[in-house]
């Protein structure tokens, strides 16, 4: 680490083979539907303990959690807090940042309530590193193809209802065809994209070099060449304690893997973008704009509908059946949200017997490379603490991982950061019923920042004020 | 049709013309994209479709069963309709082919859908109707995008145009405006998904990795068969390939422009395969890459069979060496190459829509087709074996073994009859002129019926089983409802649940040649249930059922059945415990394909779908996936 000598105070070396007591404390903020958890290792050996913070977020569309809850901005007020020592100072080693999403980045946007803290390093995701053109080059495409998603769905729904009619939900469509009222699908759309975009202002705050008291040491993991990645207190750079040791199990650098982080290939839904990135115009200049999309013939073609022998009627139900046959646009915003969800860091912290697994909001491609590596697996069982992958969502957390890897005897606790959001429909699976049933037959206790449905299997839902402590007192031989 | 035309046809004519069975409509053979023929030039083929004629053609143009609407969605506008009864259209077989003129692209989608479905009835030897459909609504530029695709629920064919990649084109214009609606493979692609959803509605139903990539796959046969029909394309195929088939790009590719406009410096797919890789099959997942499996392995038979009819020529053009000498081939031996390719093209085509009469009404696997695709050589050809051996011989190539037969011999592989005799199948005599004339006319009142409203299982509630699309009273519907008791009286033989709800979705006559080459005609019946009651544990309707064949004497022929374990576990019990292993490792492979879908669906975390909702094929998703090249 690059915490400059005179701060840094290794404890004494200990015989070989000494045991020694390191408390383990995880932290989850309730943000609503986002991420926030701290966690402190202190070995009692330094001059104060080892804090990581992993994420610091919150979705547009998420709903306040509890009436009179505290604001996002509080939260991070809080966070800050919660690091600050004795001598006034709010220290984090390490901030983790799975992946660029506003649910796990907004809080960094807050640029004031930064520029006092003293951060050690920030790890982020290998595809986030400026100088590998090949990462360059997918955050470029995922970020305009977001920015234009987010811009053109915008556009279409200010333009109202006529437009507004290919902005339909699959969700919509399935239960129009029930005859249930059709939920507000736009608004989820533009969220969903708006989730996706750069926030490059959160971003700048953890890249830029001037968001924090001093420019942290910036880690782009797994480093090349490493297959999952590791650190440990060995390091007598580092202040991780002895003994310790935090594992970068993704996300891939394979190939197959990352051919799936790719995003939808803009063109295939350009019925929604007003942009001429064909022709190469610069897809930010047209933001906000409609009707850039080329024509396909000269406008003399343009004909009356009565010459195909159309009444109104019959033009109106003609352009409900193109409506509801066009693509979706949530369609597109769910691929970009996958293909940015795909590049989550998942990391390991390993304190003697005691696992820490956060996932981010690692999908099945990340997963499935995982249990392909029959080492990772096992380094994956008897995980102590699970931060639920993409706040219970079902292709988050695979039933294998669930089955074979956690187990009461195990498991402390499996953490879901998740809330209500303004979206009726599918966002009533998250979490899902049947995961969160599954991991409580595979953990001693499921915990919910808020429960999302009110006869939830596990019960009321913790009623803690803003946040949730999991202690566990871990043991390392040194 | 203009005043003066009509006026000439007017019903007091005393020598009226007789009306044409065929309205003749040039187009794109394969798209506008020019094709190299080396000293030859690039040339840019075209041809003439032979269409049924249709009386009544409304601008557009708008048939009883197609019509097309140009309303451009993006820009919110239509554009000028094609009236191919106008005179000056008539008297030069519709429009010259011409990207700029957007009644061309009208005439062309048109012409190549006419078409298609008239051979699909020819090969079937029925009338396709729409049924609840009722029409098929086509916008030849719905969108903008490098996209096309059928939607089921609207009855729509939506094609997009864009435009080309700004660099690497092949032979178009780098950033020219493309118009899916003018690859006459991508119509034709559509086109079939559009009738396969006609034939079996159920297939809609991705219940296994097969089920989508038999959509796509058959799609793509269809397409590529039919640039066979069109010596525009044939001949100078075959000339500059100097005979032979697999290495023509312009006969085997699919979608050209496509492909080459989107920068992969290729069509968008090929049938041609040089190196047959069995293991492809197991390990492709994607429904277009899976699907070309099933293409290869089709057309591995066809060249092999090409090969063999053709090898005669060759001796007799070379002296009997069966070397062709280097330099051009003599026109008339192109000539009758062409012809035999054909030939053969078309007796594959209908083949391959038969088969459809002796698939079971849903989860097609690959297996399945091979095995109806031998049933229907048998029944159309008993006494020449080489076509059925070629497929099996090309599907064995391709890793797609038939399994379930047990060996390899064209005999075990085609269905095996009924295991114990089933008579009593019902027929209703006073319908025996109607079905006879549902062979080539408008369906009066057979029925095809989508299964709505599945919840009763009392067959007088047939108006609540099917809706809209219920048989009116009288000999149909009386048909129906004995059709509906004769299966149960017959679960164990029909291998259904005598439980589970049960729903009549189809039935219609089909000729067969017996063995002694007369031809007869035999009826096929599909059954469907259900198994809502496991929804909740499943997270998704069961779905099973059968498909029938029962001769003219009553007698049930072949059952083609696709088994749930039984909702009464004492009768699974008595089950034969092969049915009952198959039954259940359906059920499994059902939950398999849910979990699988659902991890690659990446809407899944945020959508919410009702069980019955689950596992539905949706086209769009399909082939925009495909085109991010997921599957190059």
């Amino acid at each position: 680490m690059t915490t400059p000598a005179s701060t840094r105070r290794r404890p004494k070396p200990t015989p070989a083979g000494h045991e020694v007591k390191v408390d383990v404390e995880v932290r989850m903020y309730n943000v609503g539907f986002g991420d926030c958890f701290l966690v402190t290792l202190d070995d009692h050996g330094q001059d104060r303990p080892f804090r990581m913070l992993f994420d610091c977020g919150r979705h547009a569309g998420s709903r306040p959690t509890q009436p009179g809850e505290t604001p996002f901005d509080q939260v991070v007020d809080e966070l800050i807090a919660d690091v600050t020592g004795t001598d006034g100072v709010p220290r984090i080693d390490v901030i983790a940042v799975t992946h660029r999403h506003r649910d796990h980045v907004h809080g960094f946007s807050f640029v004031d309530k930064w520029k006092t803290v003293d951060v050690g390093e920030v790890w982020l995701p290998w595809v986030e590193d400026p100088e590998n053109h090949f990462a360059a080059s997918l955050v470029a495409k995922q970020d305009a193809l977001a920015t234009r998603a987010f811009h053109a769905l915008r556009a279409l729904a200010a333009a109202g209802s006529s437009a507004g009619s290919s902005v339909r939900s699959s969700v919509g469509k399935d239960a129009a065809s029930k005859g249930a009222k059709l939920p507000d699908p736009t608004r989820e759309a533009i969220d969903i994209a708006y989730n996706s975009t750069t926030n490059r202002v959160a971003m700048a705050t953890l890249q830029g070099g001037h968001g924090f008291v001093r420019p942290p040491r910036l880690r782009y993991l797994p480093r090349p060449g490493h297959g999952p990645d590791q650190f440990g207190g060995e390091d007598p750079q580092s202040r991780i304690p002895l003994g310790a040791r935090i594992h970068i199990l993704g996300p891939s650098r394979d190939p197959e893997v990352i051919a799936t982080l790719d995003p939808p290939a803009g063109a295939a839904y350009e019925p929604l973008m007003p942009s001429n990135r064909a022709l190469g115009a610069d897809a930010s200049a047209v933001a906000g704009e409609t009707g850039t999309v080329p024509e396909p013939f000269d406008r003399s073609w343009e004909v009356n509908a009565s010459e195909y022998g159309l009444n109104k009627t019959e033009v109106a139900e003609l352009r409900t059946t193109l409506g509801q046959a066009a693509l979706e646009p949530l369609e597109l915003v769910y691929r970009l949200d996958n293909s940015i969800n795909g590049t989550s860091l998942v990391i390991l912290i390993e304190i003697g017997t005691t696992k820490l697994l956060f996932p981010g909001d690692a999908q099945w491609g990340t997963w499935n490379a995982m249990q392909k590596n029959t080492d990772v697996w096992a380094l994956l069982k008897g995980t102590t603490i699970y931060k639920v992958g993409h706040h219970g969502s079902h292709n988050a957390t695979p039933i294998a991982f669930v089955e074979q890897c956690l187990d009461k005897s195990a498991t402390q606790a499996a953490m879901i950061s998740v809330a209500p959001t303004n979206y009726s429909g599918g966002w009533q699976d998250i979490p899902l019923g049947t995961l969160v049933a599954a991991l409580g037959d595979h953990s001693r206790q499921v915990v919910e920042t808020e429960s999302a449905a009110p006869d939830h299997p596990k019960g009321p839902p913790p009623k803690v004020a803003t946040t949730y402590r999991q202690t566990v007192r871990a043991t390392v031989l040194r | 049709m203009s005043p003066a035309l009509r006026s000439r046809r007017d019903a007091d004519d005393p020598h009226p013309y007789r009306r044409p069975s065929r309205r003749p409509l040039r187009i794109f053979a394969l798209d506008p994209m020019r094709v190299d023929r080396g000293k030859s030039g690039m040339v840019t083929p075209r041809a003439t479709l032979f269409v049924p004629f249709e009386d009544g053609l409304k601008p557009g143009p708008q048939g009883k069963r197609l019509r097309v609407i140009d309303y451009d969605g993006v820009h919110q506008r239509f554009y000028a309709p094609i009236d191919l009864d106008h005179p000056d259209v008539l008297i030069r077989d519709g429009l010259p082919p011409t990207e700029t003129d957007p009644r061309f692209h009208q005439q062309m989608v048109y012409a190549v859908m006419a078409g298609l479905w008239a051979d699909f009835e020819t090969a079937l030897g029925r009338r396709v109707t729409l049924g609840r459909k009722q029409f098929l609504t086509v916008f030849p530029h719905a969108f903008y995008g490098q996209n096309a695709y059928y939607d089921p629920d609207t009855s729509s064919l939506l094609f997009g145009y864009y435009r080309a990649d700004a660099t690497d084109v092949g032979t178009n214009l780098p950033g020219q405006m493309v118009y899916t609606c003018l690859s006459h493979d991508i119509i034709a692609h559509e086109t079939t998904h559009s009738l396969v959803d006609r034939l079996r509605p159920e297939f809609m139903i991705n219940s296994n990795p097969d089920v989508p990539a038999f959509h796509e796959g058959f799609a793509d046969l269809v397409a590529i068969f039919q640039h066979f029909k069109m010596n525009e394309v044939l001949e100078p195929a075959l000339a500059d390939s100097r005979g032979e088939l697999s290495r023509s790009e312009a006969l085997l590719g699919l979608a050209r422009q496509f492909g080459y406009s989107t920068g992969t410096k290729a069509p968008l797919r090929t049938a041609r395969d040089d190196d047959p890789d069995p293991t492809r099959y197991r390990s492709s997942e994607e429904p277009h890459e899976r699907g070309a499996v099933l293409v290869r392995a089709v057309f591995d038979a066809f060249i092999s069979m090409y090969n063999q009819r053709t090898q005669d020529l060759v001796r007799l053009a070379s002296d009997g060496s069966g070397v062709l000498r280097e330099g051009a081939l003599h026109p008339d031996l192109v000539n009758r190459l062409a012809r035999e390719a054909s030939a053969l093209a078309n007796t594959f085509f209908t083949a391959l829509i038969r088969a459809f009469d002796y698939l079971p009404p849903l989860d097609v696997t690959f297996e399945d087709f091979l095995r109806s695709l031998v049933t229907v050589d048998f029944t159309l050809s008993p006494s020449d074996e080489s076509l059925r051996v070629a497929l099996i011989e090309g599907f064995r190539r391709h890793g797609i073994y038939p399994t379930t037969a047990g060996s390899l011999g064209d005999e075990a592989v085609a269905w095996g009859p009924a295991t114990k005799p089933i008579t009593g199948f019902p027929f209703e005599a006073s319908l025996l002129a109607d079905v006879i004339r549902d062979l080539d006319d408008v369906d009066p009142e057979g029925f095809e019926v989508d299964p709505k409203g599945f919840d009763d299982n009392d067959r007088r509630g047939l108006d609540q089983m099917y809706g809209e699309a219920a048989p009116s009273p009288g000999p149909w519907r009386d048909w129906a409802v004995h059709l509906y008791d004769f299966a149960k009286a017959h679960p164990d033989e029909l291998q259904l649940d005598p439980d589970a709800h049960l729903c009549v979705t189809g039935m219609h006559p089909t000729i067969r040649y017996r063995a002694n080459g007369r031809p007869t005609v035999d009826l096929v019946v599909r059954y469907l249930q259900e198994r809502p009651d496991l929804a909740t544990a499943t997270g998704f309707v069961p779905r099973g059922g059968c498909t029938v064949v029962a001769g003219g004497d009553g007698v049930v022929r072949y059952v083609i059945a696709k088994r749930l374990p039984a909702q009464n576990p004492a009768v699974d019990a008595k089950l034969p415990p092969a049915q009952l292993a198959d039954a259940r490792s359906r059920l499994a492979g059902l939950g398999r394909q849910l979990v699988e879908t659902r991890l690659h669906d990446p809407g899944d975390a945020y959508r919410h779908l009702e069980p019955d909702q689950q596992l539905r094929i949706r086209f769009a998703l399909l082939h925009s996936a495909h085109e991010r090249g997921e599957d190059q």
